[in-house]
């Protein structure tokens, strides 16, 4: 009744959605998606450089071939079929990425207190957005652009209370970093630092240069550093690798 | 020295030592603010212990739908106790999941989900998953008695809700929804239902014609054959109740079978049963069917489903494997 597993685009459609409408996602052959042309993101693919055949336009390919495929064993079923016979020829580690259920959004305001502030009204909304499951089934949960905005909403909110916080304990307020605005080196650092914390992984090079970038050049427009290191934290709370696991 | 540290504090120990490029400075007066002093972690300890939140994280979220607890972040290896998220949370989101995928359609009313009960059932008792589909018993008036032996109960299929809703609305009486619902619960059959053929006869002469008797009359599952050997229905809504077959032995499964139970038998005590629960608690764990790179996998989960009967087992051999955690 729920929809199968394979939720394969996602990380592109939310990193899209993210950092890639204000044009610092760098598209095939390293063009910028939109935006400003001259943005290209440092250690981009050179556009002029023929890449590997067949290769994901986004460089890194969303799922691999089953190369080396094990000897498994086969399963009859009572017409004589062999059972296994309509696996997908996937690599064991493809296409894993599940999307989180609504607690995402309540682990978001856990994590930066918003019960204090803001009340039940977070928890309503990110259950009417991410969708608790029923009492008689557990469906795949499905993402959408209204899942997307409410966790880029709650972390952006989140980091800005915790930025502007004078409580030690709170994660991000303290750095003397978020006293200005960001800077490459600055970004390049607290880009890591958001990435570990959120996505549970070191960024590679080539993200931490579109965070980065995206921290100086999307963020100028915000009237205070706390707001646009807010709107870093928010988009990278909000990104793919925090929304599934 | 490292145990005796909270979790709070080692996190916050960890996110520092991330940072890459904060100043050592920092680093040392962070660390006097915990009052705690702890060799800096190397960066391959790092990656580890990232490694370790990444698959505690999935563990948890796939098999309880939560976020992981301090304890299990706290654990040097997430998958050597993995038991323990079995528990009774577990057991009610499983239950859910497979009684979500044994219907066509979502229903509120609990005599409308009797598999859901019986797998909480079957977990809580520890029960063989069989059970589900063929258990002499019928669900219990409370919690003290969960489970009551009968002789005619042949798993959910012969409970009133189950059978009243996919009872079908052949002429006969014969139900094919339910021969169909039996078949695709316990070895995962897919057949497309065609509202009707180029004569409009819906009936059981209408059913042999060529576009419908290949599912109805011909090959290793015809729905009609099937449906001969369970109990028909006679009348509807609150006057609907059922008789005993009896158009005799039918070739079904590559055999002749005569009684619902001897049908279900031969399906429960198949590989293809195996294989349909497995790809059952493939699809539970990590949200699709596996693939042929995890085909050694797939064969743990059915080893020990054959030598175990037992679901819960089965889920352990699968997320105890170090491909899940890759």
């Amino acid at each position: 009744m729920s929809a199968p597993g394979p939720r394969r685009g996602l990380v592109a459609a939310v990193v899209l959605v993210l950092f890639g409408c204000d044009g610092v996602l760098v598209g095939p052959a390293g063009q910028p998606l939109s935006g400003d042309p001259s943005v290209v993101t440092p250690g981009a693919v050179d556009p002029a450089a023929p890449g590997p055949a067949e290769a994901s336009p986004w460089g890194t390919p969303s799922v691999g071939l089953c190369v080396d495929q094990p000897s498994g064993l086969t399963y009859v079923g009572f017409s004589g079929n062999a059972l296994e016979a309509d696996r997908e020829n996937l690599e064991a580690s493809a296409d894993r990425a599940r999307l989180k259920s609504y607690d995402s959004l309540d682990e978001i305001r856990n994590e930066f207190d918003y019960g204090a502030t803001l009340g039940t009204t977070i928890t309503n909304d990110a259950l009417a957005t991410f969708e608790a499951h029923p009492t008689y089934e557990v469906p795949e949960t499905q993402g959408g652009p209204l899942m997307i905005f409410s966790a880029f909403r709650y972390g952006y909110l989140g980091c800005l209370k915790a930025l502007r916080t004078t409580v030690p304990s709170t994660a991000f307020g303290r750095h003397v970093d978020f006293k200005s605005s960001p800077t490459l080196e600055s970004a390049r650092r607290q880009c890591q630092r958001f990435a570990v914390r959120y996505w549970k992984r070191e960024a590679d090079a080539e993200e931490v240069e579109a965070c980065a970038a995206f921290a100086v050049t999307e963020t100028a427009g915000e009237p205070t550093p706390d707001r646009q290191w807010a709107l870093l934290c928010g988009v990278m709370a909000a990104a793919a690798d925090n929304l599934t696991y | 020295m490292l145990k005796r540290l909270s979790l709070t504090h080692w996190r916050q120990i960890k996110t520092l030592a991330l940072m890459r490029g904060a100043a050592p400075m920092a680093r040392g007066l962070r660390w006097l603010t915990l009052g705690v002093l702890v060799a800096l972690p190397s960066a391959a300890q790092t990656a580890a212990d990232l490694a370790r939140e990444r698959c505690a994280n999935r563990l948890t979220r796939s098999i309880q739908g939560q976020r992981p607890k301090a304890a299990l972040l706290a654990e040097a290896d997430p998958q050597a106790n993995v038991e323990g998220l079995f528990d009774r949370v577990f057991v009610e989101r499983f239950a859910a999941f497979v009684n979500g995928k044994f219907h066509d359609r979502y229903s509120n009313r609990p005599e409308e989900n009797t598999p859901h009960a019986r797998i909480v059932r079957v977990f809580n008792l520890d029960l063989p998953w069989k059970d589900v589909f063929i258990g002499q018993w019928v669900i219990g008036p409370n919690v003290a008695t969960p489970t009551v032996p009968s002789d005619t109960a042949i798993g959910y299929f012969t409970d009133a809700g189950w059978m009243r809703r996919y009872a079908g609305n052949e002429e006969a009486g014969y139900r094919l929804s339910s021969a169909y619902r039996i078949l695709q619960n316990t070895i995962g059959l897919k057949l497309t239902a065609a509202t009707n053929n180029a004569s409009g006869e819906n009936d059981s002469v209408g059913r042999e014609r060529p576009e419908c008797r290949g599912c109805h009359w011909d090959g290793t599952f015809p729905l009609d054959k099937v449906a001969r050997v369970l109990s028909r229905k006679q009348g509807s809504g609150s006057s609907m109740k059922f008789v005993p077959p009896t158009d005799g032995p039918q070739a079904l499964l590559g055999k002749v079978i005569t009684t619902e139970r001897e049908l279900l038998e031969a399906l429960v005590h198949s590989d293809a049963f195996l294989f349909n629960s497995c790809r059952l608690a493939f699809e539970y764990l990590s949200g699709r069917e596996e693939t042929t790179c995890e085909a050694p996998v797939f064969d743990a989960c059915m080893d020990t489903l054959r030598r175990t009967g037992s679901m819960r087992q089965a889920l352990i051999a699968i997320a105890r494997r170090p491909e899940y955690c890759r």
